[in-house]
C-alpha cells in the first residue's frame, strides 16, 4: 500500500516528469485521494475465495 | 417521402428495398441535415460525404438491379471516433492520433456488409474517458434538448447521441466502459444498449479499459437498436474477449410477447434518484404492469462496491493503454482525461486484482437476483441533463460531480458483463428527457429488446423531438 502512502509527492513527481503546470498536481493528487480511498474500499467486501476475472474471456 | 431524417434504421431499409425512397435521396438527407444543424450540434468529427455518397449510388444500383439486399442496405450509420474507418484516423476526440487506420474495425466492416453506409465519424469525451461528453479540442456537442442552455449531452460517446437525437444519423454506434453509450443516450433522449460483454467485437476500437469495454448501437426505437445488433454481434478471431454464443435473429424476437416477465425494480438505486426520475420511472412500472409484467423489488448487497471495483480496474487499464502516449503528448491531453489516467499510477497490482476479485462477488450477487426475475429495472441517471458549466450538482440532498452522479447506476452493468438498454421514459419539469435502464441476463439481449419495444408501443416517449430539430 506504499503508493499511496505520499499522494502528494507522487503528484507533484508525475507532473514534472511529463512536463504539466504545477498547480495540477493538486487536482491529480486530489483525485487519486478519492479513487485510492474507494478501491481500498473493497477490503470490506468479504472475498472469501473468490478468484480474479480474467481481463480476457469475461463474461457472465 | 418527407422528414427522411426522422425515420429509423428499419423504416428506411424497408422504404429502400421497396424502392419508396432511394439511398441516395436518404443520403443527401442527412448531409443536408448535418449541414443546417452541425455547426451548432458539433456531433461529427469527420462527414464522409464523398465516400458515402459512392456507397449510396452502389447501392442504389443495387437496388434497381432487384435480388436480394442484406439487411441495412442503403441505411446511413455513423460511428463513435474510437471505431476505425480504414484510409481516416481514428482520434479518440484528440488532436494528435492523425494516422489513418489501415483497416475498418470488425463492426464497421460488418456494418458495411449488411449494407449500411457509413456516414461518418462522432465526437466524444477524449478518448472516452469520462461521462459528461465534453470536448475542449472540437467543443463539446450541444444537447438538442435545449436551444438556449448547453447542457451535457452526456458522454463519452456524446457526438452519436446528440446526432441520433437531431435526426443527424438514423442509428450509431459507440462504446461503454461506465454507462458511455447508455448515459449519453438518456440525457439526448434516444435509446442506447450496452451488449453483453463478449457479444460485440471491439478489434478496431480503441481501448479505454481492456476487461470493461463494450462497443454498442445508439438509435431512436429500441426495434433499429435490435437490427444494428443483429449486423454486428458474433464471435471474432481479431477479438479474444469475443463470444461464440450463437446470434439470434433480434429483430424477430422483438414480436413476442411480455406478458409474464418478471421484472426487478432496483429499489436501492430508484431512491438515490430525483423525485421527478422517481416518478419517470414509476410510470414505466405501471405501464409494464398493465403489459402484463410483473414488477418486483430486488436488492444487490454488494452494489456499494460497484465504483471501487470499477476504479481498481479502468484505471490501471486505461493508463497502461495511454502510458506511452502520455510521455509523448502530455501537453495535448484535455486536463481532465490526464489527470483521470495519472490516477493509475497511484493504484497497486494489489488493487487491481482485488478489484477483479470484487468484480466476481458482485457479479455472482445481480446473477442471483436474475436468477429469480427475468430482468432489472433501473433509472438510467439520477437526473436529467445540466448546464455544461456546471461544477456540482445536488441529488437528493448530495453534492456530486456530474461524473460522480451519471455513473451511479450504469457501472455495476460493466463490472457484470450484462447486457443493458437505456430508453426514454419521460421528460423532467423542465423538458428534458428522462430514461430507464433495463438489464438482461448474460447473452439475452432479446429480451430487454422485446421489453424496451413493448414499451415504446405502448407510450410516446421515443417519439418525443427535441428543440433544436
Amino acid at each position: 500500500m506504499a503508493a499511496a502512502d505520499d499522494v502528494e509527492r507522487l503528484a507533484r513527481e508525475l507532473t514534472t516528469e511529463l512536463g504539466l503546470p504545477h498547480d495540477e498536481a493538486e487536482a491529480v493528487a486530489a483525485q487519486a485521494r478519492r479513487v485510492v480511498a474507494a478501491v481500498r474500499g473493497l477490503e470490506a467486501l468479504a472475498l472469501g475465495d473468490a478468484e480474479p476475472a480474467p481481463v480476457y474471456g469475461f463474461a457472465p | 417521402m418527407s422528414d427522411l431524417h426522422w425515420l429509423g434504421v428499419l423504416d428506411l431499409a424497408r422504404g429502400i428495398a421497396t424502392k419508396k425512397v432511394s439511398p441516395v435521396e436518404v443520403l443527401q438527407a442527412h448531409l443536408t441535415r448535418i449541414e443546417q444543424l452541425d455547426g451548432r450540434l458539433r456531433s461529427y468529427l469527420a462527414v464522409f460525404a464523398d465516400s458515402a455518397l459512392e456507397a449510396a449510388r452502389a447501392a442504389e444500383a443495387a437496388v434497381a438491379a432487384g435480388g436480394s439486399l442484406p439487411p441495412l442496405h442503403g441505411v446511413p450509420v455513423a460511428v463513435k471516433d474510437l471505431f476505425a474507418v480504414a484510409g481516416t484516423p481514428t482520434t479518440g476526440g484528440s488532436r494528435f492520433l492523425t494516422e489513418p487506420a489501415r483497416a475498418d474495425a470488425t463492426v464497421v466492416a460488418r456494418l458495411r456488409a449488411a449494407g449500411a453506409v457509413i456516414l461518418g465519424k462522432l465526437n466524444l469525451h477524449e478518448f472516452a474517458y469520462g461521462p459528461e461528453g465534453t470536448n475542449p479540442h472540437f467543443g463539446t456537442p450541444w444537447n438538442p434538448w435545449d436551444a438556449t442552455v448547453h447542457r451535457l449531452p452526456g458522454g463519452s460517446s456524446s457526438g452519436s447521441a446528440v446526432a441520433v437525437a437531431a435526426g443527424l444519423s438514423p442509428a450509431a454506434l459507440g462504446s461503454d466502459t461506465g454507462g458511455s453509450i447508455r448515459m449519453p443516450a438518456a440525457l439526448c433522449g434516444v435509446v442506447g444498449l450496452k451488449p453483453t460483454y463478449g457479444r460485440v467485437s471491439r478489434a478496431g476500437v480503441l481501448p479505454l479499459s481492456w476487461s470493461l469495454d463494450h462497443a454498442g448501437p445508439l438509435a431512436r426505437r429500441a426495434a433499429d437498436a435490435a437490427a444494428i445488433l443483429s449486423a454486428i454481434a458474433g464471435a471474432d478471431p481479431a477479438d479474444p474477449s469475443s463470444s461464440r454464443q450463437p446470434v439470434p435473429d433480434y429483430v424477430a424476437a422483438l414480436s413476442g410477447s411480455v406478458r409474464g416477465m418478471r421484472i426487478g425494480l432496483v429499489g436501492e438505486y430508484l431512491r438515490q434518484a430525483e423525485d421527478e426520475v422517481q416518478a419517470a420511472v414509476a410510470g414505466t412500472v405501471a405501464t409494464l404492469e398493465r403489459l402484463g409484467c410483473v414488477v418486483a423489488e430486488v436488492a444487490f448487497p454488494t452494489a456499494r462496491f460497484a465504483l471501487g471495483a470499477s476504479l481498481g480496474i479502468i484505471a490501471p487499464e486505461a493508463l497502461a493503454y495511454h502510458a506511452p502516449l502520455l510521455s509523448r503528448h502530455a501537453r495535448e491531453y484535455a486536463p481532465d482525461v490526464r489527470q483521470r489516467l495519472l490516477v493509475g499510477r497511484f493504484l497497486t497490482a494489489t488493487d487491481y486484482v482485488t478489484a477483479q476479485r470484487a468484480r466476481l462477488v458482485i457479479r455472482d450477487d445481480v446473477e442471483q437476483a436474475l436468477r429469480r426475475v427475468d430482468c432489472l429495472l433501473t433509472p438510467t441517471l439520477p437526473v436529467a441533463a445540466p448546464p455544461v458549466a456546471a461544477v456540482e450538482l445536488t441529488v437528493r440532498g448530495r453534492v456530486e460531480t456530474p461524473r460522480s452522479a451519471f455513473t451511479m447506476f450504469t457501472r455495476l452493468f460493466n463490472l457484470t458483463g450484462h447486457p443493458a438498454i437505456a430508453v426514454p421514459c419521460g421528460l423532467s419539469r423542465g423538458g428534458l428527457p428522462l430514461s430507464c435502464q433495463v438489464v438482461g441476463r448474460a447473452f439475452d439481449e432479446a429480451s430487454i429488446l422485446r421489453l424496451a419495444h413493448a414499451y415504446e408501443e405502448a407510450t410516446d416517449w421515443h417519439a418525443r423531438r427535441p428543440a433544436v430539430a
